[in-house]
């Protein structure tokens, strides 16, 4: 049974995770604006925030070279890349740091 | 009408050197394609290419802007690819020898030698074949040996050569083939058009055509091969990679061929498709095929040559044409390999087979969609076939409509503010576009409708864009193979920004992105100016010149400018036009200057074009517009090729 | 909150699983056109639209105060501009961008027409629909890009959709209403596709599975007001460097601190709407929306709540008649859609035993 959650820890964790997410989406994006306004349920293709297939590589790539996590599979990707929650839960999930 | 013929073939790639070796593969249905040797392949997503056996156990550098290192012809394969299929060609044509400064060399290229030089290696083969007139090169990715060809027909028609080598060349190099891994569409397995798995197989290769009027090969007995009708050319301006899934693109671009030939797309025999391999490509080529090709009957057969020689780039046009011009003198046509049925999607019965099929060929076209949306289509036939050629010769004078210089070193124009969408423009994309919509003067708003398929973007380069280029490498040095941007590889090549322009702004008609090195823009004006006056599938041509200044190059140009040519149609006698261009060797400025002069003794005024593009066209038209000059004539005299335009104003 | 009648679970499992066929009689119509039409929408748009030819673009209308009065498709078609909006009526609709043009752009030449009299929107949605779609209106469809329109014969159709799934909106003239739905029973009897009648309640349970954004979702909260795409997480579809009606109170409520954040949530139990949520004794939030979800077979809901919280993951608890009911916050999309495992070039419905 996991332990009990320390949510000022987890919290304090998901904000901090957020800035990095946003801050590497912001500049793929060449986000003019601050990368604060990014929502944090904003999809990441398609609507949202309308990345596309090209952008999907510089994620990956700067999810392995900027945040040290490497996505796997077909699936993986597919469903660790839909909004930029997902990609925070994928990171936090590599560093131990999820509930 | 006189028609072009072609009667010399050169050859070298993946399945040797000569076009006997080439003759023999088709024959035997044997494919290049196999483990790469020159670089690591081993974080890539396929370790297969098409390597020319001839550089077989020589190593090559890192390529890249920021190599000091002289560069010399022993470095890449490239020149002498290029070298030994032009010398193949010129030995078997067989001219007889042309006046001085009457042959002339347009030649296609992606890469070039190292990402560097595009125009140089027209140069260098010039050189090495005797040819004293024009060298021009293009650089639209895939589609640029396919353009360089129509292009080499194009001078021949106008007079600007007796004879033309045409065709192109491009070397497998590591950061390229990390570009197109990273982009997600290298196949496992060999290249299997139309068929599973998906994806392409890179090659490098050479491919030179010699083009003559049909009456001069005739008159000196000269066989050819083919005789050469038309062209065709569009722009997607749909996305940096990805084509535009309605396929409308290469569709305007074969309604271009078909129109310049004066040919129905009923009457066409075969198809030689661009078929990458890819699922998008295929796919897509083939709905337009059959839904241009294929009104009322059974689409004419298909075949993917990519096959055998892997995806040889800006090579690719001539080297499939030459397999297939090898086939049709013996009635067949080239062998589609590893298909194993087909994709979803795309033909079965008409893909060919894995040897080549007897079929007569009487009137063909040859397809490429290149990166940046740049679409090119040839049409070509039997060498009996006489020329339908329609070149309209139209009454109205080729105008001036906008003009405009952007400059990189001051504040950069709010693209957001005009209404284009900045994100992912570097800068050579973002000056280009800038100045293309000021010079169109409709505050940015792209074009819509008949406006925007009638509108092209005739763009002079000479490098590729610094910025990306520059971006891709560095991820390349920091982070390996694997930290490959895909969306810089992307932006790097050298018609991207002219790729990237027309997206914004919804320019979809006839895109070619031309360089001489120093006079690239004026090149692109006298090309747009003949176009226009020559065709009817346009009704206005953007022409522009852009530039990124490198590090520790002071004389380098720094932003973009634009001129926006139309048919003088509705006022007459006012405002700025072109009245004339000329295309000369190099180092020729009274024979260029001749030939844009035409009856006139000469200009009020001579503008010397100092490498800043377009610069001195937009000066020259300033001039007549204030009314100081009647004509000035514009020449670029440091280029591969010498370059003159005259400009005139009309009378008030 | 009533309890889900066994029919909306058949719509959405329907939906999810093949397609529905809506009448989307909750979309205002309207058609821009003139010299300055494209100069009214940009100003009204929250973002700037950037609109090449036959593209869509998702945005907002703002109220002075920053609140959202419409969610807007604004498409550039061949003939002039296309508003497909929930929120405002036509009548209201129409009203406001006249205002606007007349406030901002005097003797603009703008022309705004509702559409209602000529035609009725229709809504085709599911893993199948572009299936369905291009039986009706030919393969041109299947090339069609998120957030297009294309035009067949006389019907206008936009790839969008709210659900998840494949989405169409066809704009069908009201005369050919009849027969376009026999051709749409021809075309999905003949591909075998189940095609679900599915009411606007089955809609919106599919946005609210999928975190999408629905302007019926909206309700007066004392937390913050009015809610503005900061709170509701839409400023994706904001361009803080523009101006736009509604720009200068969505500046200053950026600009004063933002305290609320709405928040995807699952429970396990009915979570009544309004009611206030609970980290140990703390009130952190309330709840702005919450229903069935057929899917998930859970509820689901939006919740307003401080920002501190307003982060997936979170367990918090919310009262109702029946006792405290734990709630957690949950990443969106809440659900991994069908659409995404089709290729419509692979799969078809009769083959798609091969999709997953």
């Amino acid at each position: 049974m996991s332990p009990p959650l320390d949510l000022d820890l987890y919290l304090d964790r998901r904000e901090h995770t957020l800035g990095e997410v946003r801050r590497l989406l912001a500049s793929i994006l060449d986000y003019r604006g601050d990368p604060a306004d990014i929502d944090p349920d904003a999809s990441l293709f398609g609507t949202g925030l309308g990345l596309d297939s090209l952008d999907a590589v510089e994620v990956l790539i700067g999810l392995e070279i900027d945040l040290g996590v490497r996505l796997e599979g077909d699936d993986a990707m597919r469903l660790g890349l839909r909004s930029v929650n997902a990609v925070v839960d994928v990171v936090m999930r590599a560093r131990g740091e999820l509930p | 009408m006189d028609g072009i013929v072609v009667t010399g073939l050169g050859a070298a790639s993946a399945l040797g050197t000569g076009i006997e070796v080439h003759r023999e593969a088709l024959r035997s249905g044997r494919d290049g394609l196999r483990p790469v040797e020159r670089f690591d392949t081993s974080r890539m997503m396929t370790r297969l290419g098409g390597m020319w056996p001839g550089w077989d156990g020589r190593v090559q550098p890192e390529a890249g802007p920021d190599r000091d290192l002289a560069s010399t012809a022993a470095d890449f394969p490239l020149h002498e690819l290029a070298l030994v299929a032009a010398r193949e060609a010129w030995d078997d044509a067989r001219p007889r020898p042309v006046a001085p400064r009457r042959s002339a060399l347009v030649f296609g290229t992606c890469f070039g030698h190292g990402f560097r030089e595009f125009h140089a290696v027209a140069h260098r083969v010039a050189a090495g074949l005797g040819i004293t007139g024009p060298r021009v090169t293009i650089s639209t990715a895939c589609a640029s040996s396919t353009n360089a060809i129509g292009l080499g027909c194009d001078l021949l028609l106008r007079g600007d050569a007796d004879v033309v080598v045409a065709g192109g060349a491009d070397s497998l190099l590591r950061e390229a083939f990390a570009g197109f891994s990273a982009l997600g569409v290298l196949s496992a397995d060999k290249c299997a058009p139309f068929s599973e798995p998906a994806g392409t197989t890179l090659g490098e290769g050479a491919a030179f055509v010699v083009l003559e009027r049909a009456e001069d090969a005739a008159r000196r007995g000269a066989r050819a091969w083919a005789s050469i009708h038309g062209y065709g050319l569009s722009a997607d301006g749909f996305h940096e990679t990805t084509p535009d899934p309605t396929g409308a693109g290469v569709g305007r671009a074969i309604r271009g061929a078909l129109a310049s030939a004066g040919w129905d797309g009923a009457s066409i025999d075969f198809v030689s498709a661009h078929a990458t391999g890819t699922t998008n490509n295929d796919r897509i080529e083939w709905s337009v095929i059959a839904r241009e090709l294929g009104a009322g009957r059974e689409p004419p057969p298909v075949s993917g040559s990519k096959s055998q020689l892997g995806h040889t780039q800006g090579a690719a046009g001539a080297l499939e044409l030459v397999l297939c011009l090898l086939c049709q003198r013996e009635g067949t046509i080239p062998p589609t390999l590893h298909f194993q049925g087909p994709r979803p999607g795309c033909p079965a019965p008409p893909v060919t087979t894995s040897r080549p099929r007897v079929h007569p060929v009487e009137r063909a076209l040859k397809l490429s969609a290149a990166f940046g949306g740049a679409n090119a289509v040839l049409a070509y036939g039997a060498p009996e076939v006489h020329s339908t050629r329609r070149i309209a010769a139209w009454r109205a004078r080729v105008a001036v409509r906008g003009v405009a210089v952007v400059d990189g070193a001051r504040d950069e124009l709010d693209l957001g503010r005009i209404g284009v969408d900045p994100r992912r423009l570097d800068r050579s994309a973002r000056w280009l576009t800038a100045a293309t919509a000021l010079a169109l003067g409709e505050g940015g708003r792209p074009l819509r409708g008949e406006a925007s398929v009638r509108t092209g973007l005739f763009v002079g380069a000479t490098r590729m864009p610094e910025e990306s280029s520059r971006r891709c490498h560095e991820a390349i040095r920091l982070h390996g193979v694997a930290g490959t941007s895909a969306a810089a590889f992307a932006r790097m090549s050298v018609n991207a920004p002219a790729g990237a322009c027309s997206r914004a702004l919804g320019l979809l008609g006839p895109t070619t992105t031309v360089t001489v090195g120093p006079g690239s823009g004026l090149l692109a004006i006298a090309l747009a100016a003949d176009w226009l006056a020559t065709r009817d599938d346009a009704d206005r041509l953007v022409v522009g010149a852009v530039e990124e200044r490198r590090p520790s190059h002071p004389e380098d140009a720094d932003g973009a400018a634009c001129l926006v040519l139309d048919r003088d149609l509705h006022e007459p006698g006012s405002g700025v036009y072109v009245a004339g261009w000329g295309i000369a060797g190099p180092e020729d400025p009274d024979e260029a200057s001749r030939r844009a002069l035409g009856e006139l003794p000469r200009a009020d005024s001579v503008l010397v074009d100092d490498g800043q593009t377009c610069v001195a066209a937009a000066r020259a038209v300033a001039e007549l517009q204030a009314g100081t000059a009647r004509t000035v004539l514009v020449l670029s005299p440091r280029g591969t090729s010498t370059v003159a335009v005259l400009f005139a104003r009309g009378a008030r | 909150m009533s309890p889900p009648t066994p029919d909306l679970e058949k719509q959405v499992h329907g939906l999810r699983a093949s397609a529905g066929l809506s009448r989307a009689d909750h979309v205002t119509m309207l058609h821009v056109e003139g010299a300055s039409a494209f100069d009214l929408l940009e100003y009204a748009s929250t973002r700037r639209l950037y609109l090449r030819e036959s593209q869509v673009r998702h945005a907002l209308l703002l109220d002075d105060h920053g609140g959202v009065f419409a969610d807007v498709y604004i498409g550039s078609g061949d003939d002039g501009f296309y508003v497909l909006a929930e929120g405002p009526g036509e009548a209201a609709l129409t009203a406001w961008l006249e205002t606007a043009r007349d406030r901002q752009l005097p003797g603009a030449s703008a022309r705004i027409r509702g559409l209602s009299a000529e035609r009725v929107c229709l809504g085709i949605d599911g893993p199948y629909a572009w299936e369905v779609v291009s039986g009706l209106l030919g393969p041109a469809v299947l090339g069609m890009p998120y957030l297009t329109l294309l035009r067949r014969e006389e019907v206008l159709c936009l790839r969008a959709g709210k659900t998840g799934e494949y989405g169409y909106s066809l704009l069908v003239p009201r005369a050919e209403v009849d027969a376009l739905l026999l051709r749409l029973d021809e075309v999905t009897r003949t591909l075998g596709i189940p095609l679900v009648p599915v009411e606007l309640e089955a809609l919106d349970a599919c946005a609210l599975e999928n975190g999408h954004f629905a302007m019926r979702t909206l309700r007066a909260s004392p937390l913050a007001h009015p809610l503005t795409p900061i709170e509701l997480q839409l400023q994706w579809r904001v361009a803080y460097d523009k101006d736009f009606i509604g720009a200068e109170a969505l500046r200053r409520r950026r600009a004063e601190g933002p305290t609320v954040r709405a928040t995807s949530f699952t429970a396990g139990a009915p979570v009544p709407e309004g009611a206030t949520l609970h980290v140990d004794d703390q009130n952190v939030g309330e709840v702005l929306a919450a229903r069935f979800s057929p899917t998930l077979q859970a509820w689901v809901g939006s919740a307003l709540l401080k920002r501190r919280f307003a982060h997936p993951h979170v367990p918090l608890s919310v009262s109702s008649d029946a006792g405290p009911v734990p709630v957690l916050t949950r990443t969106t999309p809440l659900v991994d859609n069908l659409s995404l495992h089709v290729d419509p070039h692979k799969h078809t419905f009769a083959t798609r035993e091969g999709a997953r």
